[in-house]
């Protein structure tokens, strides 16, 4: 049975690495050898993966405005994440009195972690893109009307929804690592006569901040995988502009934009596909996998610096 | 290198190699990752049918020692064995030795009582279970058994379908005896039996040892000099991973003959 | 200073006490705010009587438009595929074809009404009898002779004499006025929830201008008007459950169709085969995933030592970096195409895998190579890989040989010859990749569960000569059973939420059939099919909402279900 189990482990493995190299074989294998449908050498083939004109005929687009949309989405979505998410788990962890409802509170976020994304992506429709966006609609862009700005899926929408998504996530990692930090910190500085704000930023913080951050780093990891929600909020197959602008504050919120996952999700069902077409799908993928991959390895490794920290701290 | 003096008898069945001695350690060394030279070089002989104390500062090997004697430190990742422990005349470090039978005629008890989360009944009958013993009433007649011998019996007779959890911190230590002895074992470990245990459980625990001396031989751990006079026939005086001085309890305490072993017995350290 | 660091201290705390409220409403809001969405869809119909039309859409329509369907002077109802259906007070209903003229007699209706008007899309018949309003549709499967059958759907009984009757154009509802000058309608979706408005005047003509529009005219020949507004489901809430007998379907049955192909019918919004897909597609998933991660927490949480355990469930783990809408593309173009070989590859695997991995540990132990030894378990899963592996490799050639020897050559051709044709997106190609989805969720919870068993327990059984796997199974596994439970419920409630894999993988074809290789439609892939597309005032919106709120429950009560288990165990293994 130990075999058998062991086995389990091996074959796990054994799956992931082999999608792995699934992907990496289909990508390289028309990077390099193919010859359609592109005649021309590897170089070239790559600025078109990258930077390839939109193709009406079949919906291949360059990745490169996928790749900015994607990142802008999990930049705009950690700008809301982060001092949100941080700031409820100190006040669950170091301010709220430890009551019933405050552990109930607690225990709804936790689950709340575990309820599907596209629950909140038909959150997001129905309360940002018609309710909130139509408000802005009427107030600021009225002379715009019938034509929504705000009030239609978008770039601002998307991200505020996928940040809902992730904030029961990093609400549960920045309290179990609050959670963690020993209470003699606290009271030692107290004891030193720091105000509550004090101890709480100058000496409980510090302590935690490695689990904040791998906390976020999986958000964003999460954020940039997470496609369905994007399905009623957010992205497009195809923007004629980046979400970026010159100006101040160079994001455009309203605008709609590109997504990876969403890309894919597109080629893959509603795109017709050229002859080596699956190298261009292999490639989408195998760009999100190794995105999404980096950001977990960095959160994992964060992770174990903590517990080795805390290992050598206290060692019973 | 001190030979034990024991004139109780010599178990018939015992090894020829052996002589009079129940278990022959003879050389052994013992490394794992973390700590290459955990046990060095280390030969004695434990007497059959008394009680040998091992003592020592914390992370001195004792532990590791003891745990030697039924292949427990199998489980530390990367363990390297060199040497011999002669139990009925066989090697039983060497590659070929049966563990799960070499367990059975070695009994176990360790720090904190740890009886499964079952019933009285079935936590003595585990074991028995184990090597094949099916029927109801050899179980129920080798249980009744092995809870006398541990000097349980009368406390628990009415209570052998609870939860072995319900039980004191001092039963569930001698359930966790009894459940060793119903295997009949040669040899029995105890590992710091009585260190998470109140004065009273504690002297039961000792009274029990001194009974049990009468037909196993037993090897223990201890923290506690006085537990180690009161209870030991000899005693071996562990340091840095080294045997520094074995010999009869009374001899150890009043004669050491080393300068560590009388430092840590009149409590200059450790 | 020492007031300005108070300040500051205050502050903060009040900042941060703003912030966090703000989550925690928005979060719990996020409920409500989806309740009051949904709510409409529950609305009772209303009747109301109102002096001018603007504001309700649809043109009026005069009075000599109107009469062109009244059945009270036999006139004739047309049906499909040419068949006319002919009656009047007192005679036998006759089927009549257009070009043969042959006249049937239809026994199913009753000659001695007083009324008969056409209701609904399909030209369904509402005819009164006496004091009662029945109900009839036609269906076409069970005809015979291809002669559209009749069949009786629902009866009302109507208190007063009726003067004038109208068909809905779109619904089964008809309105009428009775001699009392009262103007009723009639939902025969919902037939208890009678709508009644008394007017002080005499009516003689009845008609519907829109459908939600009524126009009631007086002999001389002033015109009143009622709005009628009711949802999809015409106020009752069973028909999102409870099987419902639609126009044109011969017999109940539970249809998800919010935009039917006919351009009038009415919308079907069953929500039942949805979750039946869900609970299907999440059902097969646990199936495929339970064993594997169930397998490896076991490995995992009993036999490795810490230090290796930190290496391998970030490992594991990893498998979480495969976003779900990469699994799904993989699904799509790697697997659906040749799913027919890679079935038959699988079923040699798993049914190979067990005998073939305990054989190869023993020959591999037997040979005595130390190469997987009971004191070194550590590194089993590493020094295994090549053998599983081969393991795998030798499975799937089995299973694919296996096949090519089944008559037909081929899996599928053998499946299709015993009366199963597998289609190109089928529960079963969903049910494996859904579990490659949330194998790392379920793993990761039973292995916390499993490691959080103190280590002593097995040690002392290990003292008394047990094996390592006796030891765990007699001692560690049935303590952590629950939390291995609990973790096969939060994996369940993934599986259930899960989106992309769904919509990609499904077929998203809203039939209810228990053949695994027939394709499915889940709750989660119809939100995000069809949400975009549905007016944010509809009732189909309303019900997307609602099937939300029926997913968020799921997952939320399967989830504090899963965690006060967890909770338990975690307090009982502490004590030990």
């Amino acid at each position: 049975m130990i075999g058998l189990s062991a086995s389990m482990v091996s074959t796990v493995l054994l799956i992931g690495s082999g999608l792995f190299i699934l992907l990496v074989a289909s990508a390289g294998d028309w990077l390099f050898l193919s010859s359609e449908p592109f005649e021309a050498g590897f170089l070239d083939r790559l600025n078109d993966v990258f930077f390839a004109k939109p193709n009406v005929e079949n919906g291949l687009t360059g990745l490169f405005p996928a790749i900015v949309g994607t990142l802008s989405l999990v930049m705009v979505m950690t700008l809301f994440v982060a001092p949100l998410g941080v700031a409820t788990a100190i006040y669950l962890s170091e301010y709220a009195r430890d009551t019933w409802y405050t552990k109930l509170i607690r225990i709804s976020i936790t689950n709340l972690a575990g309820v599907p994304a596209i629950i909140y992506g038909i959150f997001g429709l129905g309360f940002f893109v018609y309710g909130l966006g139509g408000q802005v609609d009427a107030l600021f862009y009225a002379d715009r009307l019938p034509s929504p700005t705000f009030g239609t899926p978008g770039l601002l929408w998307a991200a505020l929804t996928l940040a809902l998504v992730n904030l029961p996530v990093v609400i549960v990692a920045v309290t179990e690592g609050l959670d963690a930090v020993p209470n003699d910190l606290r009271e030692a500085s107290i004891a030193l006569g720091a105000t509550k704000s004090e101890t709480v930023f100058k000496a409980v913080m510090p302590a935690a901040l490695p689990s904040v951050f791998s906390g976020l780093i999986l958000a964003t990891a999460r954020a940039a995988g997470e496609v369905s929600p994007l399905l009623l909020v957010g992205a497009v197959k195809f923007s004629p502009s980046l979400p970026l602008s010159s100006r101040a504050p160079f994001i455009e919120f309203e605008q709609k934009f590109m997504h990876l996952g969403f890309q894919l999700f597109d080629a893959v069902l509603f795109a017709r596909l050229p002859p080596g077409g699956l190298g261009w799908v292999a490639c989408i993928a195998l760009i999100l996998v190794l995105l999404i991959g980096v950001l977990n390895v960095t959160a994992v490794s964060l992770r174990a610096a903590v517990l080795k920290r805390q290992t050598v701290e206290n060692p019973f | 290198m001190f030979e034990p003096v024991n004139e109780t008898e010599v178990r018939p069945h015992a090894g020829e190699g052996a002589s009079m001695a129940a278990v022959s350690v003879r050389h052994l060394s013992l490394g794992y990752r973390d700590n290459p030279k955990a046990l060095k070089d280390i030969s004695f002989d434990i007497p059959e049918r008394a009680v040998t104390a091992i003592i020592g500062a914390s992370g001195c090997g004792k532990s590791t020692l003891l745990r030697c004697m039924n292949r427990m430190n199998d489980l530390i990742e990367g363990v390297q064995y060199s040497g011999e422990v002669i139990l009925d005349g066989s090697n039983i470090l060497s590659p070929g030795t049966n563990v799960t039978a070499l367990r059975r005629r070695v009994g176990m008890v360790f720090q904190r009582p740890n009886p499964f989360p079952k019933t009285v009944f079935e936590n003595v009958a585990y074991g028995l279970k184990l090597s094949g013993v099916a029927s109801a009433r050899a179980q129920e007649e080798q249980v009744e058994q092995a809870l006398r011998a541990a000097a349980l019996w009368d406390e628990v007779k009415d209570r052998l379908d609870d939860s072995a959890l319900k039980l004191s911190q001092g039963q569930q230590q001698r359930l966790v005896i009894a459940r060793a002895l119903a295997l009949e074992p040669q040899v029995l470990l105890l590992d710091e039996p009585a260190s998470s245990l109140d004065p009273t459980s504690t002297f039961r625990i000792e009274e029990l040892i001194y009974e049990l001396k009468q037909s196993h031989t037993i090897i223990i751990v201890t923290h506690n000099m006085q537990q180690a006079a009161r209870v030991s026939d000899c005693t071996a005086f562990m340091h840095g991973g080294q045997l520094v001085e074995f010999g009869q309890t009374e001899t150890i305490f009043t004669f050491p003959s080393k300068r560590e072993t009388e430092d840590y017995i009149t409590g200059r350290y450790g | 200073m020492a007031n300005w660091r108070h300040f500051k201290s205050v502050s903060l705390g009040l900042l941060i006490r703003a912030a966090s409220f703000t989550v925690i409403f928005a979060l719990l809001g996020m409920v409500v705010q989806m309740m009051v969405v949904a709510a409409p869809i529950f609305a009772a119909s209303t009747l109301e009587r109102i002096d001018s039309p603007e504001g309700v859409r649809g043109a009026l329509v005069s009075r000599a438009e109107s009469q062109d369907a009244d059945l009270t002077q036999s006139t004739y109802w047309v049906s499909k595929d040419g068949w006319q259906l002919q009656g009047s007070p007192g005679n036998p209903w006759l089927w009549v074809h257009d070009q043969t003229a042959v006249p049937l007699n239809v026994r199913e209706l009753p000659s001695d009404f007083s009324i008969a008007q056409m209701v609904g899309h399909q030209r369904g018949l509402a005819v009164l009898v006496g004091n009662t309003l029945e109900h009839f549709h036609f269906s076409q499967s069970t005809s015979i002779n291809n002669v559209p059958a009749v069949e009786r759907v629902k009866t009302v009984l109507v208190g007063s004499d009726i003067v004038a009757l109208a068909g809905h154009p779109r619904l089964a509802v008809v309105a009428f006025a009775t001699s009392s000058s009262e103007i009723q309608v009639v939902d025969f979706r919902n037939p208890n929830a009678s709508l009644r408005i008394q007017v002080d005047v005499e009516i003689d003509t009845i008609v519907w201008v829109s459908p939600s529009l009524i126009r009631a005219l007086t002999p001389s020949g002033d015109a009143l008007l009622f709005v009628f507004r009711a949802t999809d489901i015409g106020g009752d809430w069973r028909r999102l459950l409870s099987p419902i007998e639609y126009e044109g379907y011969p017999s109940e049955e539970y249809l998800w169709l919010p935009l039917p192909s006919a351009q009038r019918a009415e919308p079907k919004y069953s929500v039942v085969p949805l979750i039946f897909g869900t609970l299907k597609a999440a059902l097969l998933a646990l199936l495929f995933s339970a064993p594997l991660s169930l397998g490896c927490a076991i490995y995992v949480g009993c036999f490795m030592s810490e230090a290796q355990r930190q290496r391998v469930r970030p490992a594991i783990d990893m498998l979480t970096a495969f976003p779900t809408v990469v699994l799904g593309a993989i699904g799509l173009f790697w697997l659906a195409p040749r799913f027919g070989e890679f079935l038959s590859a699988l079923i040699g695997v798993i049914a190979l895998f067990p005998i073939l991995a305990i054989l190869g540990v023993f020959v591999v132990r037997g040979l005595g190579w130390r190469w997987v030894r009971h004191d070194a378990l550590d590194d089993w899963p590493l020094r295994l890989l090549p053998l599983v592996l081969l393991v795998i490799a030798v499975g799937a050639a089995a299973g694919l040989s296996g096949a090519a020897r089944l008559p037909g050559g081929s899996l599928e051709a053998y499946l299709l010859s015993s009366g199963v044709s597998i289609s190109h997106f089928n529960s079963l190609l969903v049910g494996i990749v859904l579990g490659l989805a949330i194998t790392p969720t379920i793993f990761s919870i039973a292995e916390e569960a499993i490691h959080a068993v103190p280590r002593n327990l097995a040690a002392g059984a290990l003292a008394l000569g047990s094996t390592p796997w006796q030891g765990y199974r007699d001692v560690v596994l049935p303590l952590a059973l629950p939390g291995m439970i609990a973790a096969i419920m939060v994996g369940f409630g993934r599986a259930a939420g899960e989106t992309m894999i769904l919509v990609m993988l499904s077929g998203n074809t809203g039939i209810m059939d228990l053949s695994i290789f027939e394709g499915l439609r889940s709750v989660s892939a119809s939100l995000a099919l069809e949400l975009p597309e549905a007016p944010k005032t509809s009732s189909h919106y309303q019900v997307l909402f609602v099937m939300g709120l029926l997913l968020f429950g799921l997952t939320f009560i399967v989830n504090t279900v899963a965690e006060i288990i967890r909770a338990r165990v975690r307090m009982r293994v502490r004590g030990l």
